[in-house]
């Protein structure tokens, strides 16, 4: 306890200085008159009294000292002189300390508002909002034969991974759906996923109001009951915690509500879950209409469920391959649900956050050259300081104080720059592009944190280094030579130029990875969609099942909406089809097995397969795809009249190369993907007859995709239509203003028919562009400000070196220099950093752009004729830069130069 | 001729210091100092100034407290005054010195016989 008294002593000491050191000097006084005054008593003068009196009290400035270095906190007290007189010597020269504080705060600001935009967009929002739990994997099939994945699988083998008891803890299945939720006054059509019981579990998310499933409710005939999202629960019902029991309607069945998830958990993107009730007995094995889940067993890795998934396939195939063409060389394995969730954005992710590194690194560079700038021109002061008799150690604090005054400095108007331009930053980028909710976006502590130390670190490390040498020199030779031929100088002007020539490297490798990025961009703009989006409405319709039960009744109300659409002033065409392009996700897409005619079926390469789609006379037309060859579909393809079918042009040329492909016949087989859609589409025995080839319309969002083998069929000729289709409208007009005309068109057929997820098809396109773009924006920010921190290094490290060389450069000119060979001088030696930086720059840009490879679409990563014209920009700007501190050369007068010292 | 005069030996000054205020009660810094003079005979080498971190030390760690009073000659004068947990410090000083001293006693016995 003493020693928590003793704290408390000094601190009050340290906090009442002035007044106890009147006390001390009274009492000293005191003291010292009481010694004189017994002095004179023993017979002394006055004067010599006063004089034995200070002997015998010994150094009374000393006492002093020792006095109020014991009273007070010497430490704190020495530290505040250190800061005052470090902001003295920083206010000496203004405009170095001020650019130093303006790169450290914009380089820890812009790069953490960077790093938590990129962050919250590309990664941590989808970590968030997908639960992915370690060891969280699904399990797909790859068909070697048609190069693709299959992720929906059938009862049988959800049944056979579920008896791999070694490999998995659990194994669930899961499929989206989309329903009509009948509750208050307009039905709306949300999404809606099937789980089993264990599915929701799986993730270790815990409902916030209720329960989840029981697995007595995941059967056959279960109860039907249902768990809401948190933003349903919030937008439909308002929150209302009594909502436990309430009964809402899907498709016009009862639901009864047992729970609500937390915010933002998305399993498979739905507004909220119902109870899968999966019959395990079933057998067909070609209805394929689940995704599998399931969690590793604690030490399985997955290699390992991969070498026993395909012993199972192989089993599959002896027992079943010769039946089903599909088990041919087919391949089960598991798929991480983390890289299945983020495996689409991870490498923007890398490549953004690796840039806001390189930032962080050309801001250290900069700080770097400055601080030593500044303090080998303080070396004169410093060997001063030291032959006065500072220690060694006196001087480093000092320097370190200033140092990290101006790390401090940074750091503070950093964190606010941050704060600032977060915000700004989410307000300037269109929220369509964003990923995620703006209020989601967040300054990253930790990334403000790292950043903060980066940079103080930097500071520390440079502003020491003068303070370092001053045990290595002599001073005197300093002081004579007045500082400008010092024995680190050498070191520290070696030392500036490997840094410029880093930070040149070091930016010409942003700006080529931005460079790459926009390259790519544009040709991804240019690319033929294979539709024309303008003024094209799309809409979704679904009915629902007790409506409409039979196949008339879907086809008649598709027909009378097409007409009803058409008919609307403004409107050009109408038609509708079983999905639009740019599709969410792949498996999304409806694809189907074929066979063709005179061909065996399923060669060795196993069945045939290409995405699939309904379609109504109208669609081609108000879509805007291009007919190639034969006709598209029109009244003729009637119920009743012969089976016809649509190809696309990578159809053609893969199954057709040689053009004639009008009047093939082909034969449809097994379906995959998006169950509800077509709930029932047996396999069918009719062939049908190619009678055109259209364009290549883009399937999914990810424009940069390949377009896959497609085939259309009209919806006249379905004997089981869907009862979801996409409604597309051309107009003459702007077409959003079509909205509430179509919706008033729609509702004189069905009153009680509601229409969703109205977007025109432009905004479509943008959506599918939206990551791309944002990827792009930020990089090219990014590469700006990396540009202007590298010249403005350049430039300091020139302007420096120009005022050190004056004298000699006052003398060239005395002796006949004209002022082109001062220029000359001084742009020659930023040209060859600048040349020397971007030799470095290119090899880095070559080895570092090739991960960014994936990101590109039709651009190679060391695409030579982008990084020349990188290169290029480089050296003008680092010209630009070198000019400035040339022409100030140019203007040194000879006479005040050479008499100036 | 007079014996050297001896150095204050470090750690000791406090020990006089308690000694003194615990004798002469409530004492200003110069009273202090008066006294180890005359007990001392002016053997010890003692520059009166460094009396006072000495005090402030002690004060710091309550072993002593001030407060302000008047002198003999009438003047503003800060008194210090042993308090109890300074007496305790006393009683344990000392003993740990006349243990120590003892001891150094003895191990020099020989040192003078030699």
């Amino acid at each position: 306890m003493s020693w928590l008294r003793m704290v408390g002593a000094r601190l009050r000491g340290f906090l009442h200085a002035q007044r106890s050191d009147a006390e001390l000097e009274g009492e000293l006084q005191a003291h010292l008159e009481a010694l004189t005054q017994k002095n004179i008593g023993r017979g002394m003068s006055v004067k010599e009294a006063r004089y034995a009196a200070r002997r015998e009290f010994g150094g009374l400035e000393q006492m002093k000292e020792s006095y109020r270095e014991q009273q007070g906190l010497p430490f704190f007290e020495t530290l505040l002189r250190d800061v005052r007189y470090g902001l003295r010597t920083l206010a000496k020269t203004p405009a170095l300390s001020i650019v130093i504080v303006v790169i450290l705060a914009l380089g820890i600001g812009c790069g953490t508002a960077l790093y938590s935009l990129i962050d919250a967009c590309l990664f941590h929002t989808a970590a968030q909002t997908y639960p992915t739990v370690q060891r969280w994997e699904a399990v797909r099939a790859y068909l070697p034969g048609q190069k693709r994945f299959v992720n929906y699988l059938s009862v049988p083998e959800i049944r056979e991974v579920k008896e791999l008891t070694e490999l998995f803890e659990d194994v669930g299945a899961i499929h989206g759906d989309s329903f009509t939720l009948g509750y208050g006054e307009f039905p709306e059509r949300i999404l809606g996923t099937h789980v089993t019981a264990s599915a929701i579990t799986m993730t270790h998310r815990k409902p916030i109001l209720g329960r989840t499933f029981r697995d007595d409710e995941d059967r056959p005939g279960g109860p039907a009951v249902t768990v809401l999202s948190y933003e349903l629960w919030q937008r439909k019902f308002a929150g209302d915690r009594n909502i436990l029991g309430q009964v809402i309607r899907l498709n016009s069945n009862p639901y009864t509500i047992i729970g609500v998830m937390p915010p933002r958990f998305g399993l498979w993107d739905g507004d909220l879950w119902i109870p899968l009730q999966l019959n395990w007995s079933d057998t067909n094995r070609g209805d394929r209409q689940n995704w599998i889940i399931a969690v590793l067993r604690e030490g399985v890795t997955e290699q390992q469920a991969n070498v026993r998934l395909q012993a199972l396939s192989k089993q599959l195939e002896k027992q079943y391959g010769t039946t089903l063409p599909e088990y041919r060389d087919w391949n089960l394995s598991v798929w991480n649900i983390e890289d299945l969730v983020l495996g689409g954005v991870k490498p923007a992710f890398y490549v953004l956050a690796g840039a806001v590194g390189l930032l962080l690194l050309v801001v250290c560079a900069n700080v770097a050259i400055l601080l030593l700038a500044r303090s080998t021109a303080r070396m004169r002061e410093i060997a001063l300081r030291a032959v006065l008799g500072a220690s060694r150690g006196r001087i480093l604090r000092q320097m370190l104080t200033e140092s990290l005054l101006l790390s401090f400095a940074g750091g503070v108007f950093g964190i606010a720059i941050a704060k600032a331009c977060l915000p700004l930053l989410v307000h300037l980028i269109p929220h369509l592009w964003l990923t995620t909710e703006p209020e989601l976006i967040q300054v990253n502590h930790a990334a403000l944190g790292i950043a903060c130390g980066i940079a103080g670190v930097t500071g520390i490390l440079f502003g020491l280094a003068p303070a370092l040498q001053v045990g290595r020199q002599d001073f005197a030779e300093t002081i004579r030579e007045g500082g400008a031929k010092i024995s680190g100088e050498r070191g520290a002007h070696s030392m500036r130029s490997i840094l410029v020539v880093a930070e040149i490297a070091l930016s010409m490798v942003v700006v080529a990875g931005a460079a790459l990025m926009a390259q790519s961009y544009h040709r991804m703009e240019n690319i033929d969609l294979g539709f024309r989006p303008e003024h094209v409405l799309s809409f979704e319709i679904g009915l629902p099942e007790t409506k409409y039960a039979s196949a008339s009744q879907i086809a008649s109300f598709f027909d009378r909406s097409v007409r009803a659409m058409e008919s609307l002033p403004g409107a050009e065409s109408a038609g509708v089809a079983s999905g639009r392009p740019l599709g969410d996700r792949t498996s999304d897409l409806l694809s189907r097995d074929f066979t063709i005619e005179g061909r065996t079926a399923g060669d060795a390469r196993g069945p045939e397969n290409a995405i699939f789609r309904i379609v109504s006379p109208g669609y081609f037309g108000s879509m805007g795809v291009r007919l190639v060859q034969g006709r598209t579909f029109s009244e003729q393809d009637g119920a009743d009249a012969p089976r016809t079918a649509i190809i696309n042009e990578a159809m053609a040329r893969q199954y057709w190369p040689a053009g004639d492909a009008i009047g093939r016949r082909i034969r449809l087989g097994v379906r995959y993907g998006r169950p509800e859609a077509f709930s029932n589409l047996p396999p069918d025995d009719t062939l049908a007859t190619i009678v055109g080839v259209v364009s290549d319309v883009k399937q999914i969002r990810q424009i940069d995709f390949p377009v896959r083998p497609e085939l259309y069929v009209p919806l006249d000729q379905q004997s089981n239509p869907p009862r979801i289709m996409n409604a597309v409208v051309k107009s003459r007009r702007e077409p959003a203003a079509l909205t509430a005309a179509i919706r008033g068109a729609i509702s004189t057929i069905d009153a009680e028919q509601p229409i969703y997820d109205v977007d025109t098809m432009d905004q479509l396109v943008a959506d599918s562009f939206g990551p791309k773009r944002l990827t792009l924006f930020l990089l090219l920010f990014l590469a700006a400000v990396v540009l202007v921190l590298a010249s403005t290094g350049l430039y300091a490290t020139l302007a420096y070196s120009v005022s050190q060389r004056r004298k000699e450069i006052g003398l060239r000119m005395a002796v006949g220099a004209q002022t082109g060979d001062i220029r000359r001088l001084v742009v020659s030696q930023g040209t060859v950093l600048a040349l020397g930086g971007v030799a470095v720059g290119l090899a880095g840009s070559l080895a570092l752009t090739r991960l960014m490879q994936s990101l590109l679409y039709n651009v190679s990563a060391s695409d030579p004729l982008t990084l020349l014209c990188v290169a290029m920009t480089l050296v003008g700007v680092a010209l630009l830069a070198s000019y400035v501190p040339a022409r100030r050369a140019m203007s040194v007068d000879p006479m005040s130069a050479l008499r100036s010292e | 001729m007079a014996p050297p005069r001896g150095e204050v030996l470090p750690g000791t000054l406090d020990l006089i210091v308690l000694k003194t205020l615990d004798v002469l009660g409530p004492l200003h810094g110069y009273g202090i100092a008066v006294r180890i003079q005359q007990v001392s005979e002016d053997l010890l080498k003692l520059n009166q100034g460094t009396l006072y971190p000495a005090l402030l030390r002690l004060e710091q760690r309550g072993w002593i407290s001030s407060k302000f009073g008047v002198s003999e000659n009438n003047r503003k004068a800060k008194f210090y005054s042993l308090t109890r947990s300074g007496r305790k410090q006393l009683v344990a000083e000392a003993a740990s010195w006349e243990r120590m001293s003892a001891l150094m006693a003895r191990l020099l016995e020989g040192v003078e016989r030699a």
